[in-house]
This record gives structure tokens, sequence and C-alpha cells, in this order.
């Protein structure tokens, strides 16, 4: 088996989002050509298209529930979609959970908590309970970028640089005491657990959660990456950014000399280490690095894919990780077709301790 | 390359027999420091650092450690990637990439050498003249074999070369040689100065040395303020009435400057470079500027307030200071180009070709060179972005007389259409240029998905196909429209999707092959 291979029947569309099963054996991609796929892993370890559904809209975001019986996903049809997984894909039922007013972005389940939540550019969160289909609505700071969730808090990264810090189980609680359905249009506003400024500059790409819950990365179209933690001293102490996914090249200004210009991708995706605590970076570059977030070291990088890293995820032991590979978004070139040959789905499988960092000099 | 001046300059022979590296063509003064780049740069394990001898045992390594099979040799050129080709030091380096090498390496040298003489004046290192006279003076042995090698080198470069052994007459040197007569070709007649005065003086009298006794007159006139003045531009119609037949200097940008030619050996009769600095525009201004507005009052008109109309027309353009030309880079900002460089003075000017009679049209000037370097100082103070269009302006000269220079500088002020989105556009870049990092994507408020969300989209086919195969009151608990069905449901039972509704949406699965 090569490494990385490539999965097949790859969708036609930009990827916008991949994420493991529960039990690792399933790959669930969104895409936009309003298609989610569900890749499941064969005898000999592969992973091969077992499902593909159709949607209303491009889809932007994908998820499963903690069981890996249900899928969600949102797209430009600013519905927040249910779908129960059959392995006999007959009869499977989409259900419309929620509607946003405008296209929903970012979507994730808490397994603990067993809500949902969508957020959309309208500047608006939903809380769903999937199984009732009772949702709240919960007004946001500014329009939403990313979520993530740990296994208490959720974390929303807005416009403007603002980060909102949300506690889940007093999201369950608003949801369980307001939880209505369309008619009820009241949207809430909800005091964050937290409301903190993002350590990056620039628009944020991408959130992630640590895996034992204690902070986040965060990353920039700038290419850089920020590690904060929730504690607001530790924070203080240990947050800190680092540059990443940047080429230097030499161009020739007008005076024929030559000159360094960093040319600076956005990091459109980031992945935890489920064990390790080691994250991964995938960039606009098409790079995808490993990185220490403890010593604060690079550990790996990887040879350049074909095209920007659109999106990433561990697999549950860790052992593998998954990327999506689309051209156009890294280089403002959103308005193109886009060549279908750079769409891509590749699964990098870790060597024993591969992934893990390397002890500090 | 000498590392002491009074050293003659390697020879040929040595510059050939310097080992190189295969893969980046970097060459080294000894073969220990070849094999030390390329285990550094070359066959270094990217996943471990370590470094091995050969792509080879590179790739072995790579395979049997990490279990990866090795596509690519890193740093290496385009086309010299490939791992299955072993090379150690200088080692199973092809052959005839070899002979490439050298006999590039033979015409660099060759070059280079003609490019110093022609710069220096000295002879030929072999033939007699200075360079013997320096041999004669350090009557060192050695110097003398070294110079003895030098000479038959070049004899046989020479020979090799034009199949003359004279090089005197090599045609870079001829090109090269400060000769001012040259710049006297026929296409420039309208340089020279008496019919400058007259016809076309209206662009080059400016920087016109004769002239320069009008200057103090010019300062007397309010209207002629120097470059950075602060007269509104209203004023410049009545100017130019005022002035009469001198009246062309007083476009000259910066009185001060005027009569200096420094270091330039003066050719009678060309006229002298016009000096400019970068007009000071405040930053403020130059936002303005660049986002296509009217540039502040004091700026406008700044070069054309004074100038009798011709002149006006022939320098406005450039300084665009009155049309928004300026801030968008737009082909007026290089398009004085032209009349510059003809100012230029023979040593500025770059290879001959450029001179030669036979170009009448906009091609002799097509050197950006010089005048960039005039202008750097204002390319500084501009953004950068703006002067990377430079180069591309002096192709479209064509440009220059944007406004026919009959037109009374009056009319400069109604400012030709504006184009905000590729001033915003190049500013954008500008920014970026700066700290010299260029953002693969900088917007700020609107995510990549979301700029590409605004393109419309429909309902695949697919998706009308299978909504139309359910029926329609199904179809619409599916449709965004009618959300209402399923909020019905929600209400009749706690569950919000139930009942009807699910039983709808079988064959929401759509298997695909």
């Amino acid at each position: 088996m090569s490494n990385p291979y490539e999965l097949p029947d790859a969708p036609s569309d930009i990827i916008s989002s991949v994420q493991f099963s529960p039990d690792g054996s399933r790959i669930l991609v969104g895409s936009w050509d309003q298609r989610v796929s569900i890749y499941s892993k064969q005898d000999g370890g592969t992973f091969s298209l077992q499902h593909r559904f159709l949607s209303q809209a491009p889809v932007l975001h994908v998820c499963w529930d903690d069981q890996g019986k249900n899928i969600f996903w949102v797209g430009l049809d600013s519905d927040v979609r249910k779908l129960e997984v059959r392995d006999d894909s007959t009869s499977s039922q989409q259900v419309i959970l929620s509607s946003h007013e405008e296209a929903s972005n970012k979507v994730a389940f808490s397994a603990q908590h067993g809500i949902l939540l969508s957020t959309s550019w309208d500047g608006t969160m939903h809380v769903h309970n999937p199984h009732t289909g009772a949702f709240v609505r919960i007004r946001l700071a500014a329009k939403p970028f990313a979520l993530s969730l740990s296994s208490a808090r959720a974390v929303v990264a807005m416009a403007e640089r603002k980060v909102a810090v949300y506690d889940l189980i007093a999201l369950k609680q608003l949801l369980e005491q307001n939880g209505g359905t369309t008619s009820d249009q009241t949207i809430h506003e909800v005091q964050p657990w937290q409301e903190r400024e993002s350590s990056l500059k620039f628009m944020t790409r991408a959130i992630e959660c640590m895996p034992d819950g204690e902070g986040f990365a965060t990353s920039s179209i700038e290419g850089r990456v920020g590690v904060e933690w929730f504690d607001p001293d530790f924070n203080n102490d240990n947050k800190y950014a680092f540059k990443c996914h940047r080429q230097t090249t030499k161009t020739v200004d007008q005076d024929g000399a030559e000159k360094d210009v960093d040319i600076v991708y956005p990091v459109n995706a980031l992945a935890f280490h489920p064990v390790h605590g080691t994250f991964a970076t995938g960039g606009g570059d098409g790079v995808v690095a490993l990185w220490d977030a403890k010593t604060k070291r690079r550990v790996r990088q990887y040879q350049k894919l074909g095209a920007s890293v659109a999106a990433m995820d561990f697999s549950p032991d860790g052992r593998s990780l998954v990327v999506g590979i689309s051209p156009g978004f890294e280089d403002g070139s959103e308005d193109e077709e886009v060549d279908r040959s750079l769409i891509r789905v590749v699964v990098r499988e870790f060597a024993e301790g591969e992934a893990k960092a390397r002890a500090a000099k | 390359m000498p590392k002491n001046k009074r050293k003659t300059l390697p020879d040929v022979e040595e510059l050939m027999a310097r080992p190189i590296c295969y893969y980046c063509e970097k060459d080294f003064e000894d073969l220990s420091y070849l094999i030390d780049h390329q285990r550094a740069k070359h066959y270094k394990c990217d996943r471990c650092n370590r470094r091995l001898n050969t792509a080879g045992g590179l790739g072995v390594h790579m395979s049997q450690v990490h279990k990866e099979k090795l596509e690519l040799v890193a740093n290496a050129l385009p086309g010299r990637e490939k791992p299955d080709v072993e090379i150690f030091g200088m080692e199973g380096f092809p052959a005839d990439l070899l002979a490439q090498h050298k006999s590039r390496v033979m015409q660099e040298f060759f070059k280079r050498e003609s490019e110093h003489r022609a710069k220096t004046g000295n002879n030929p290192a072999g033939s007699k003249g200075d360079g013997e006279g320096i041999g004669k003076k350090i009557e060192d042995s050695k110097k003398a074999i070294a110079e003895f090698k030098a000479r038959k080198a070049a004899a046989k470069a020479a020979a090799a070369a034009n199949g003359s052994a004279s090089g005197g007459s090599t045609p870079a040197q001829a090109a090269n040689s400060p000769a001012p007569a040259q710049h006297f070709s026929p296409a420039q007649a309208h340089s020279s100065p008496p019919t400058a005065a007259t016809e076309a003086g209206a662009q080059y009298a400016p920087s016109y040395p004769g002239v320069n006794a009008q200057y103090p007159a010019m300062q007397n006139t309010p209207a002629f303020n120097p470059y950075p003045h602060t007269v509104p531009y209203a004023g410049g119609p009545a100017m130019a009435s005022g002035t009469s037949p001198p009246a062309p200097i007083s476009s000259i940008p910066r009185p001060s400057s005027l009569p200096s030619a420094p270091g330039l050996p003066t050719a009678p009769g060309l006229p002298q470079r016009p000096a400019f600095d970068s007009p000071s525009f405040s930053k403020g201004d130059m936002a303005r500027m660049h986002s296509g507005q009217a540039p502040p009052p004091g700026t406008s008109g700044s070069y054309h307030s004074g100038g009798s109309p011709p002149a006006a027309a022939s320098y406005a353009p450039p300084y665009g200071a009155a049309n928004p030309a300026y801030g968008m880079n737009n082909p007026p900002y290089g398009a004085p180009a032209p009349h510059w460089a003809m100012q230029q003075s023979p040593t500025g000017m770059p290879s001959g070709p450029a001179f030669s009679p036979s170009h009448g049209g906009p091609g002799p000037y097509a050197q950006p060179h010089d005048i960039k370097d005039q202008v750097d100082s204002m390319i500084e103070s501009i953004i950068s972005g703006n002067a990377a269009r430079t180069p591309a302006a002096p192709s479209q000269p064509q440009a220059v007389p944007q406004q026919p220079p009959s037109n009374p500088p009056a009319t400069e002020t109604s400012t030709p259409a504006a184009e905000p989105s590729e001033a915003a556009n190049s500013n954008k870049k500008n920014a970026k240029k700066e700290n010299n990092t260029l953002l693969k994507y900088s917007d700020e408020q609107f995510s990549p998905e979301e700029k590409r969300a605004k393109k419309s989209w429909e309902p695949s086919q697919e998706w009308k196909d299978m909504m139309s195969n359910l029926d329609s009151t199904t179809s619409a608990a599916l449709s965004k429209n009618s959300l209402t069905m399923v909020d019905q449901a929600g209400e009749e039972s706690s569950a919000a999707v139930t009942g009807p509704v699910d039983d709808a949406m079988q064959n929401g699965d759509i298997p695909m092959d």
C-alpha cells in the first residue's frame, strides 16, 4: 500500500470537509458538487465509496453523530440536514433539522451532550437536539468562520477577530428550556462563557480544540497558527502563535533586482492527533505539517500535495489522517472552474510513533 | 571571482574546471565543497535529516527507514529531479550537460570580459595598452605568466567569437563606448536644440540646458512654484497664458536640479536629464489617489501649471497629478519614458541597438532601465506595485498623449474616467508588497467559501429529478420554500420530524454506481 494513498471516486467539485466516523471505519466527505460521500474501509484496509447522497445545495460542512449512525451536514441552502446511514443504502431519510437565514457554514456534534451545533453567515448559531428536532437560535457577536467542540466547550471564531467560548452544558440547558421549532423565531442572546480576541490578526480559517479539552488552536489566512488555552491565567503565560505555510520566492522587481517575497498561504485545516496531542496543519500550499503544541516544535512536514489542503481529520485511533485536497481557494480564484483532476481525498497512514512528539531538546 | 582586486581575473579554463552540482548547477571551489553541498541540499532525508551520499542511497534509506518512496530530489532544477540518476560529486555527470555547461561558462566569461573592457576602456588583455603597462610596472614573473595565459585564452576566444583577434572591435564594446555622436541618429533629430525649442520643444524644453537663463524669471512668477507647490490647480490656465515663449521650462519639476548634470559627460546639444524627485505626496494623498479620487488641490497640475499648452500636454500624463491616472498605475506613469530616454546622456544609454536610426517607432525607447533609475526615488515613495507596471508602460508609449497636445491644461482638470476598482486592487497589492509578503488570500471579511457561495447555485438536475419523482406534498417538505411542512409535523408530535414526512423522504439516498 503506497503511502499516502488516494481514495477512488473523488467528488467532482471542491471538498469542503472530511471526517472519520467514530469507529474509524468510514470517512465522510462533503463537497461543493452538492454531495455527501461516505467511504468505508474494505478488508484490505483501503477505503472505497459506499454511499453518495445528494443534497440541495453545495455542502459546506459535515459531521457524524457519536454512534456513526447519523450524519449531519450544512450548506448553501441554509438548512441543517440529518440523514440516517444504513448499510443497505436503500432507505435513508434526509431530514431538515432547522434553517438559517443565510447559508450555514459549520456544524458540529457533541457526543458528550448529544447536541448538534450549526453556525451560519447570518450571525446565528443553532443548537439542536437531533433526536427530537427541537432547536434554539442564538445570536453570535459577528459572522462565524469556524466552529469546534471539546468535551465541555464550543469555540466559535468570528469576524472582527472575535472568539466566543460557550459552555455546552449551558447550551443544552437552554435548549431544554426553550427548545422550540421553526415557528419560534426568537433569537436568544446568550452570554458566552468566555469572550476573547483572536490571537491572530487576520481572518480565522479553522479552529480545533485540543483532545484534552484544555485549549484550542486557530489558524488564519495569513499563514499563522495560534495556540490558546481556556484557563485565562495559564493562557496569558503560554499562548503563542507561529508562522507556517509560507514560501519564500525570488521575484524580480522593477529595477531588475532580485527580491525575496514571502508568499503566505492560508492555513485551511487543523486537526489534533487524538492520542499524542500533536496537531496537523494543512495549508493553501498543499503542505501538511505536524506540530507539537507543547514543545512548540515541528514534528514533521510532508511532501507537497497537488493542490490546496481543504480539510483534514485524524482517525480516532490516530493511525491515519484523511486529507481533502482541492484547488481554488488558496489564491483567490474562487470564481473559476476547478480542475477536477486536482480534487482528491488521500489517507496517510502513520508509522508507529511517527506522529508522536519528539522529546524536547 | 578575484578576492584581491589586483589579481587577474580567473581565466576561463579555471572557471570551466570548477566542479558543479548536477542538480542546481551551482559551482564550487573544490570537489569536497560540492559533495558537502549535495549531501546538505539534495541528499538530505526530509524525515530524519540524515544526509546520504547519493540519490540512490537516499532512496534506499527512505524506503527502508521510512517506508516511503523517494519521488524527487530536493532543490533540483526542473527536469533534474529524477532520483534514478546516480550522481556523486562530479561522478555520473552526463557528458552532454557538462559540455553545455562549459560552453555557457565560456560565453559568460567572454561577455563579462568585454563588458569590463568597455566599462574601463582598457585594451583587451594582451594588446598594447594599459594592461601591458601595468604588467610592466609590476614586474612579477607570476603575473606575467598569468597574463600570457589570459592573452592566449582571449585570443582563442576572440577567434572563436568573431574571427578577429582584436578585442577593440567586439560588438559589445562598440555598443558601450561612450560615443555621443551616436546619439544624434536621425531618429532623435527632434531632440536637437533648435527644433526642440520650437516644435518638439514642448516635450524637451523643460530640461534644456540652454534655457537655464530663464529659470530665475520663472521663480518670480508665483505660478511656477517648484514642484510641491500649493497653488491650486485652477490657476493653471491663467499661468499658461502669462508665460509665453520660455514657458516650457516652467514645467521643470524642481528648478534647483535644473542645471545639474552630475557626473555625466556633457554631450553637446543633448538635453540634460530631467531631474525629478518623488512627488511629495503625503501618505494620505497617495491613498486618495490610489482610490481614484482627485489628488489634493495643491498637487494637481503641479507639473503643468505653468507650462505652455504643449508642454503641459507632454508632461501631464506622467505626473498625472491632475488625473487619477497617476494613482492608477496606468501607462501614463511609465509613458514619459521615451522622452526621458532621449534625454539620457550617452553613458546612461544601454546598448546601442535601441538607438539605431532604423527604429522610428516606440521600439527604440523600450529601454526602461535608465528611466527606472531616475524614477527610483519616486517609486519608493509611491508604493511599489505602481512601479511594477512601469516596465510594461514603454511598450505602449502611444498612450503618452492622452490629452492631445492642443488641449489647454485646463481640460486636464476633468479627470479621465477613473477606475476605482483597479486602483483599489493595486492598493491592496501594494500594501502586501511593502513588507515583502504576499498573501495568497487577503479578504478579511469574506471567507473563500462565502465568496464562492455568491456564485449562484441551483439545485442540480439530479435533485430536481428526485423531487419530481416524489409527489408534490412530499417534495415540498424537502424543498426550502415550504419548511412549514416540517414544522407542522413537528408541532403535531413532539418529535419534530416524523410520520408522513419521514416516509416521503425515502429515496433521499441516491446510490451512486
